[in-house]
């Protein structure tokens, strides 16, 4: 017999009388966790910097030119304060530049950085004082683009345990001095300086899981690369710590064709969560055909990350997704007000906002997030973009007369080693 | 030595815990013990709940409420939770989209659920059998007692959705429960 007792207004009335629930710990026990908690010490916000001590001198010539930027602030028109502003945030962190700036074309706001590493300068956690100077930086752009590329420095990619079982890729510039001391003369490949940089790498510091390296070995067949497991390696425990493992190898091994999976009798892995025989994965040298969103790791700091590497047939419906926000994890980094169509060129791809854009009425972070978000997502397609009807012909060094750069790596972190 | 952030800067006193502590704790406490009805699991999350807020609290822009802030983050914390202990045998790429997939704890039930009579008890089983969305839904507006338009800001829906995917929820718990009937 069929059971009515159950209609909806029976179980709106018992929903309403669920009962109440308590903590029973008391808010001392509640407080001395937190107390206990190592992310809740006072620590520096670690942001594409590298960590090195400033020489007193060095210092000293900081607070002179930070002086030298504020008065020239004082005096410049209003239309140029905020990037003045920003470079004076960039002087006080960066003010070690002995001025050897390279190609200076890219940006203004960068300008104002040295792009000779064994200069730059990174106040240490050891100094107070220097963390409002680190809080308050308007260092906006996180990218990596070609004109920052030169002989003096080697582009180090890595796929990084997020908090939310994801991967963030970032990108370390490492120093000539650096690759010298580790290599010699020789170029590194990808392989290499994963196997030299990896394990020294503080994940940890730099606020993610420690993950690196990877369990295993790895070898070069041709252009393919293959890492050899040993069991119980673990990583197909779980849907989310495949993922991560399958996504951090991407971010990772730009540079191969594929990777092939294999067990140390040389058989080929089978995966748990796929459940047959795995086959290699693609690698395609980076063009994921991803997009991308603003990502939060949990101590607050961001990054931008495609979603889980969901990935898209087309450009076009990449860049037009990035306005939906996809999950709980990521937030969409184009403004609710912002709309824009996108068109096909032979050698590029247009946006073209619905409204003139006009970017100094935006927050530089947000304006900054949406443009490299924009361009990151171009780069997972190998394709340049041009964006159309922008108010300002240039800013921050982008210049939107002409199809911008494609960036060579998203999320630059400072080389931290153990 | 060690010094906490909410023992320096101008927000981060231990009166700020305080005060969200008196205001909120036993509320957002709730709301994640019935999500993942486990109280030790509960207290984790709830310290997880501290963490991001009183890290974040600086940055709080008083764009919503500051309930509707905390316990957006816990619900947060929540989802995080089950996408880490997510078990489920899927293909790599897939995603973990709480909202149509289940929320589902299976852990023991803590003492007052024992308690409670069958009725109460077949409820709170078949809330389990929602998708991630009914499941929040029917927990912030049943037994956190939160409006329509609070749950909304919170989840980052329209109010329309909210009430949509309430709806549903109680249907398919009806649905549930009246065939949890008919198998007995």
């Amino acid at each position: 017999m069929r059971n009515n007792k159950w209609n909806e207004q029976k179980i709106d009335d018992l929903l309403s009388k669920a009962p109440k629930l308590q903590d029973t710990r008391s808010k001392d026990e509640v407080l001395k966790r937190l107390r206990e908690d190592s992310r809740l010490i006072n620590e520096p916000i670690l942001k594409k910097r590298r960590k090195m001590w400033i020489p007193s001198v060095v210092a000293v010539a900081a607070v002179l030119t930070l002086s030298l930027f504020t008065v020239t602030l004082l005096n410049q028109p209003k239309e140029e304060s905020q990037m003045a502003t920003d470079s004076i945030e960039e002087a006080s962190m960066e003010s070690a530049s002995d001025g050897s700036a390279e190609d200076t074309a890219m940006t203004m706001m960068k300008a104002q950085e040295s792009e000779g590493a064994e200069e730059r300068a990174q106040v240490t956690t050891e100094n107070e004082s220097s963390e409002s100077v680190l809080n308050s930086t308007g260092d906006f752009a996180s990218a990596v683009y070609p004109n920052e590329i030169s002989d003096d420095v080697t582009v180090f990619r890595l796929g990084l345990a997020g908090d939310a079982a994801n991967s963030v890729p970032v990108t370390f510039l490492i120093p000539k001095t650096q690759i010298v001391a580790d290599f010699g003369d020789v170029n590194p490949s990808p392989l290499e300086l994963y196997q030299t940089y990896a394990s020294r790498i503080d994940e940890v510091e730099l606020g993610f899981m420690e993950y690196h390296p990877y369990k295993g070995s790895f070898s070069v067949d041709g252009d393919s690369l293959i890492h050899t497991l040993p069991e119980n390696h673990g990583y197909d425990l779980a849907a989310g710590t495949f993922t991560v493992y399958l996504r951090t190898l991407l971010e990772t091994f730009q540079g191969y064709s594929q990777i092939k999976f294999l067990n140390q009798d040389g058989s080929i892995v089978e995966f748990n969560q796929v459940g047959e025989p795995s086959k290699p994965m693609e690698i395609n040298d980076g063009l994921n055909h991803n997009n991308y969103f603003l990502y939060k790791q949990s101590n607050g700091s961001e990054y931008l990350t495609p979603n889980f590497g969901q990935t898209f047939n087309s450009l076009s419906e990449a860049l037009l997704q990035m306005k939906l926000k996809p999950n709980d994890i990521y937030e969409s980094l184009i403004p609710p007000d912002v709309e824009y169509e996108v068109e096909n060129e032979d050698d590029h791809t247009r946006i073209i906002f619905s409204k003139p854009l006009d970017i100094e009425r935006m927050d530089g972070k947000s304006a900054m997030n949406m443009l490299e978000g924009m361009l990151l997502t171009g780069a997972s397609f190998g394709e340049p973009l041009k964006l159309e009807n922008v108010v300002q012909t240039a800013w921050n060094g982008f210049d939107f007369t002409q199809p911008l750069p494609i960036p060579v790596g998203a999320n630059e972190v400072p080389l931290v080693l153990k | 030595m060690k010094r906490l952030l909410y023992e320096r800067g101008e927000f981060m006193d231990d009166s700020v815990f305080h005060r969200l502590y008196d205001e909120y704790h036993q509320d957002v406490f709730q709301f994640l013990l019935y999500m993942v009805k486990n109280r030790q699991t509960a207290e984790d999350l709830m310290h997880e709940v501290y963490v991001r807020v009183l890290k974040a609290f600086s940055k709080f822009e008083g764009k919503s409420s500051e309930k509707t802030w905390l316990f957006s983050i816990a619900k947060n914390v929540a989802i995080d939770h089950f996408r880490k202990s997510s078990v489920r045998k899927r293909h790599a790429f897939d995603f973990f989209d709480w909202e149509k997939q289940e929320l589902r704890s299976n852990e023991t039930l803590p003492e007052e659920f024992a308690e409670m009579n069958d009725e109460m008890k077949q409820l709170l089983e078949a809330l389990e059998e929602c998708t991630g969305d009914q499941k929040m839904v029917i927990i912030m507006r049943y037994f956190q007692d939160l409006s329509i338009a609070e749950t909304a800001k919170i989840l980052e829906w329209t109010e329309g959705k909210v009430k949509t995917t309430q709806h549903r929820a109680i249907q398919k718990l009806r649905d549930r429960l009246t065939g949890h009937s008919d198998r007995r």
